[in-house]
């Protein structure tokens, strides 16, 4: 009977079957272990954690979709974090704090998709450079004081505990980013353009596609979702700390090789996924009082255990090798 | 009987869609030069990277020195003896001479941690060198050296290994006249010392030059093996034989109503590459442009899509002199290029059918925000996939998945879906089945009736067949310049392969 | 040997250019502090170079194949960790050091066969290798460092003595640096690693053994931040967790700013260790001067970005134009 049912589908949803498996499969493992997991203040917990990974993991994603690499986000977030929090311990009104501190995310996301879009050079480099500097910026503020002024006055802080509808303030934005993501990489004609930039510069190129923008344009977004995710968090812990980003990194890559090793290829509702996956990890072992230098622990095994378990079901469908030298010959009969 | 050094019987080769090869032979004397020759498409590329363990054969045997050999990757070959230099030889760039003539062989026990004895090898390599009637500094880097230097160092590495049997794809293709004599020379002598040599080129005049036999290919056949010796063997029997004696029916007609000009170009020129090049395209009409690797054709049609930048001339669409840098500039004035190669610049394999055809054009289905609208797509790709009998018909099929012929046609329906008024065909049917060949034919010229339509191609007889006005090309010049009537074949297929 | 030979106009600029800018840097901080001046101060300067070259040398290699390595930081942090603890248990040196090098270098077995056995791409296997290093670094000592007391009478005179006015410590990273040299211009992995890092189809057609080299060279990476991290605790007699970023940065700058010294754009030892040299005596200035470590940060990136900058610009003029028949 469970061959019959293997042999209907197909290897991709057996993988992502699996994987919703495992997911419902630990979340009863911590409700028996837990009562409190399900309870109402842990599952908002769970979320608000989650959505600040979810947003930065979503800017990484178009990143990650036209071919490149970015590990300046959480750096810059920080920057990000901080220009809000010094703008708001001056005395500024919350919503100017955040738009400039967003600004500034912008202008670094921008400079990454140039120097790598346009003049093509190498992305780790690059983005390795353009965050230390984001980050020593974000120094400059306060020498890397925590910055406490006005922050209870100000209202930032109703940015991480209102609710609408009963739903935290974060994850209504994490819902939105994810909805308008999905509506443009998986229904527009842009997401298309993403993903052939990705899957192959040159025919995107033949294609009329304008790559360099869509390079520059994923680099833009990967900053500004990492610093509103990083401003979050600012709002949630009540202080400006010029630290606060710097957990991302990790926590992003993961979510999405997570929802890579199960759909194949980097995608919105596989990175959500992905999120989901190590934050519901991580709120477990919270609950645990397992110590927090396991979070790094768990995150990394997880996305390499993930990703080598899905190239084995990969490997296993039948590919033909003419040989181990694969040249790209331009004649394939002459 | 002379014992032959090798022997290559039956052998049979398939690639998805295409018999590359259907049984072929081939034979080599020892201390011989022979050359293979055909058009693209004829199979001498694939026979020999079956014998250089690049490609495994379907069917049939190989003979050493009388022994039956297995060859399945490329170290077999070189245990065997034989070794090959292609078009490209790959190097390291900033390594000297003698280090790319060594690379993975510097010491005999090949180990990772092994010595390199550098002067032993400079002078290894200058011995192998002094034997041959070149000159050349084995201690600069290979990225100063001449393009003929670096194939001679291509040889040497070759050589190194104590080969019996070195085959060169192409070797001339990148060389000027005076490097083409060094290169000569070289052989003359390996072929003194009892090495045979197996020569592929298109270069008829090359064969005359320096090779003993040819044996001719023509769509995966034997056609015949020819002594260059033999008085009957000139020019127009070889072409005749390489281009085969009748003219397949399967052609469409001609076209015979020319509407306005639609593009023109005036002292078209890359430097470097091709130079001067003119021409007209009206509506109803079909430009051909005949030419082999290395004579410029290629570039000319990237050039013709922004995809490289031009050095000089000028290029007017509808009268009006247009300027674009960029494939997507290029099709906002009305050109869509059917690229080279479907595999490399075509399509996405891992993509769908419909996501293929409309990416060059997705204006025309989406709505205000840039929504796809997917049924509005789909009818129209439908549409596009019926008329060009793409199998099999869903397209939500990924493109991986089809055969070669129908990889191309989704390539054409992207061009279709764009609705160019200049549409440039880049080899449409390299590696493509007979049967596939004729409904792309008729397409390109169901096409032409109302748009500007230019076939380039390395395949003569196909710009013979299908085009009204001809242009060869030889090493980037124009040679030939004519309406397609007041042309002979043969005469069209020596001025691209001898200028 | 091979000959150095001088390629275009501005790279042998910018070549030269950076030892004048290391003799500028010492003569500027030396007008400006005079604790920077101190012979002290200098030994400690060299002392910390030694540690910091020791740390990158397996990266060097690894970037000249075009790869990364992130996770040496981490890897030394964890065998710094396993060495004060078992310095503490009561261990003696000797075996203290075969188990902690085993370990650490166990992390560069495990990339080195996730990158080559499982494909991954060389940053997210070190990326998520470097996580697990950096986890079992805090678990060894509950998220804090491990103190020893006194380590004994041999290992101060090695970390804290000199020979010949050097300190024994950067002696020790020359040693290693010459050796490395050795293997890197005179074997046969020094050529193929830098053969893979430009042209890797000549290399699998020439039938070398891409995986074995990279596998080593992974290895050899973790090997080495091990023994750095080993020196570290020995240095600061405590085991430290967490190497922070700034760490890393320096690191990584040290081999791109080396790359544009002696091998034209590629990274090789000699340059890194100058280019480590740069950044020790950088950083020491600015901590003297009481320039802040987020200064630092942002100087370090800007040039990371410039070295960067000059090595592709370098590449670009040296692209021999291929097409051409006329």
């Amino acid at each position: 009977m469970i061959e019959k049912l293997r042999r209907k589908m197909s290897n991709e949803t057996i993988i992502i079957v699996f994987f919703l498996f495992i997911l419902i499969l630990v979340s009863i493992t911590f409700t028996l272990l837990y009562g409190s997991f399900l309870s109402t203040r842990n599952i908002k917990l769970l979320f608000q954690h989650m959505s600040v990974t979810a947003l930065a993991a979503l800017g990484l994603t178009f990143v990650i979709i036209v071919g490149h690499f970015d590990m300046s986000f959480h750096m810059v977030g920080c920057f990000a974090g901080m220009t809000a929090s010094f703008m708001i311990g001056e005395g500024y009104l919350p919503l100017p704090s955040v738009i400039l501190g967003l600004l500034v995310g912008l202008i670094f996301g921008f400079v990454n998709g140039i120097t790598i879009g346009k003049f093509n050079l190498p992305d780790m480099i690059i983005t390795i450079g353009t965050g230390s500097i984001a980050l020593g910026l974000g120094y400059l503020y306060s020498g890397g004081a925590f910055i406490y002024d006005n922050f209870l006055v100000s209202g930032i802080l109703k940015i991480n505990n209102s609710e609408w509808f009963g739903i935290p303030f974060p994850t209504i934005l994490m819902i939105i980013s994810y909805f308008i993501a999905y509506m443009v990489l998986n229904r527009s004609k842009y997401g298309r353009y993403f993903y052939a930039t990705g899957d192959n510069k040159e025919i995107a190129i033949f294609s009329g596609i304008r790559v360099k923008l869509y390079i520059i344009v994923a680099f833009i977004i990967s900053a500004f979702l990492s610093s509103l995710a990083t401003i979050l968090i600012t709002s949630a812990q009540g202080v400006g700390n010029v630290k606060a980003g710097l957990n991302l990194l990790m926590p992003a890559y993961a979510s999405i090789y997570i929802g890579i090793s199960v759909f194949r290829k980097p995608t919105v509702i596989g990175t959500l996924f992905g999120a989901l996956f190590t934050s519901i990890m991580l709120n477990g072992f919270t609950l645990m009082n397992i110590p927090f230098y396991f979070q790094d622990l768990t995150i990394s095994s997880t996305m390499i255990i993930t990703i080598i378990f899905s190239k084995k079901i990969i490997t296993n469908l039948t590919t033909q090798k003419t040989s181990t030298v694969q040249t790209s010959d331009k004649e394939v009969a002459s | 009987m002379a014992s032959y050094k090798l022997q290559m019987k039956g052998i049979e080769k398939v690639f998805p869609g295409v018999k590359a090869l259907d049984g072929v032979n081939f034979e080599l004397k020892t201390g011989e030069v022979h050359a293979l020759l055909g058009m693209n498409g004829a199979g001498k590329s694939t026979l020999i990277k079956i014998l250089s363990g690049i490609y495994q054969k379907d069917a049939g045997e190989i003979f050493l020195d009388g022994k039956k050999i297995k060859i399945i990757r490329p170290e077999d070959a070189i245990n065997s003896g034989i070794a090959t230099v292609y078009q490209d030889p790959q190097m390291i760039p900033s390594f000297t001479g003698y280090e790319n003539i060594f690379l993975g062989f510097e010491s005999n026990k090949r180990g990772i941690f092994s010595r390199i004895n550098r002067q032993k090898l400079l002078k290894q390599a200058e011995q192998l060198l002094k034997r041959f009637p070149v000159d050349i500094d084995l201690t600069k880097s290979v990225k100063q050296l001449k393009t003929v230097e670096k194939e001679i160092i291509a040889i040497l590495k070759a050589l190194s290994k104590d080969m019996s049997i070195l085959v060169l794809d192409e070797p001339t293709s990148i060389l000027t006249e005076k490097e083409k004599n060094v290169l000569f020379d070289l052989i003359k002598m390996l072929k003194q010392r009892g090495i045979s040599i197996i020569y592929i080129t298109h270069r008829l005049e090359e064969i005359f030059e320096i090779s003993d036999r040819l044996t001719i290919y023509r769509d995966g056949k034997n056609v015949a093996t020819l002594e260059v010796k033999d008085k009957e063997t000139n020019s127009g029997k070889i072409a005749k034989l390489i281009i085969g004696e009748e003219i397949n029916k399967f052609y469409p007609d001609k076209g015979n109503d020319f509407g306005n000009e639609v593009i023109s170009v005036n002292g078209l020129s890359l430097e470097g590459v091709f130079k001067d090049v003119s021409f007209r395209v009206r509506k109803g009409e079909i430009l051909g442009i005949f030419g082999l690797v290395g004579s410029g054709i290629e570039e000319l049609s990237k050039v013709l899509f922004g995809a490289y930048p031009k050095t000089s001339g000028i290029i007017k669409i509808n009268r009006q002199e247009v300027n674009f840098n960029s494939p997507s500039q290029a099709i906002s004035h009305g050109i869509f290029l059917i690229p080279w190669n479907r595999r490399l610049e075509g399509v996405f394999d891992n993509q769908p059918i419909y996501f293929n055809i409309s990416l060059s054009n997705m204006e025309k289905i989406v709505n205000l925000f840039g929504l796809v609208q997917q049924h509005k797509e789909k009818q129209i790709v439908k549409k596009i996939s019926d008329q060009l009998k793409i199998t099999p018909a869903n397209i939500n099929q990924n493109v991986s998945f089809l055969s070669g012929g129908n990889q191309q046609k989704v390539v054409i329906g992207k061009g279709l879906f764009v609705e160019a008024n200049t549409y440039i065909f880049a080899e449409p049917t390299t590696g493509v089945d007979v049967g596939a060949k004729v409904g792309i034919y008729n397409l390109i010229r169901k096409l032409s009736r109302h748009k500007a339509v230019i076939l380039i191609s390395s395949d003569c007889k196909e710009v013979f067949s299908m085009c009204d006005h001809v242009i060869a090309m030889h090493k980037g010049r124009v040679t030939m310049h004519e309406d397609v009537d007041k042309v002979n074949l043969e005469d069209m297929f020596l001025k691209g392969v001898m200028g | 040997m091979k000959k150095i030979s001088v390629r275009f106009g501005d790279l042998f600029k910018a070549r030269y250019t950076l030892i004048w800018v290391l003799f500028l840097m010492i003569v500027m901080f030396s007008f400006s502090s005079s604790a920077f001046r101190s012979m002290a101060n200098l030994l400690g300067v060299l002392r910390n170079s030694g540690i910091d070259a020791i740390l990158v040398l397996g990266l060097t290699w690894i970037v000249a194949t075009g790869g990364i390595d992130v996770s040496f930081p981490d890897v030394a942090a964890f065998t710094s960790m396993i060495t004060a603890l078992l310095i503490k248990d009561g261990f003696q040196w000797g075996p203290t050091i075969l188990i902690a090098l085993l370990c650490g270098t166990s992390f560069g077995l495990l990339s080195g066969f996730l990158i080559v056995h499982f494909k991954f791409p060389p940053l997210i296997a070190t990326i998520g290798v470097s996580g697990i290093a950096k986890a079992m670094a805090s678990l060894l000592g509950s998220g804090q460092p491990i103190e020893i007391t006194r380590s004994g009478h041999l290992v101060d005179s090695l970390m804290f003595g000199d020979i010949l006015g050097f300190p024994i410590l950067f002696l020790i990273a020359i040693i290693i640096y010459l050796i490395s040299c050795y293997l890197q211009d005179q074997t046969a992995i020094g050529q193929y690693l830098y053969a893979l890092g430009e042209n890797r189809k000549a290399v699998l057609e020439a039938g070398i053994q891409e995986g074995k080299i990279l596998f080593s060279l992974y290895t050899f990476s973790a090997l080495m931040a091990s023994v750095g991290g080993i020196l570290l605790t020995a240095l600061l007699s405590s085991g430290q967790p967490r190497i922070g970023f700034a760490f890393f940065l320096s690191g990584l700058t040290s081999v791109f700013i080396g790359a544009i010294i002696i091998k034209v754009g590629k990274a090789n030892v000699i340059g890194t260790l100058i280019g480590v040299i740069i950044l020790a005596v950088l950083s020491n200035g600015f901590t003297l001067l009481g320039i802040p470590y987020y200064i630092e940060l942002i100087i370090k990136g800007m040039l990371l970005i410039i070295g960067i900058v000059i090595i592709e610009i370098s590449k670009f003029k040296r692209r021999a134009n291929r097409i051409g028949v006329m």
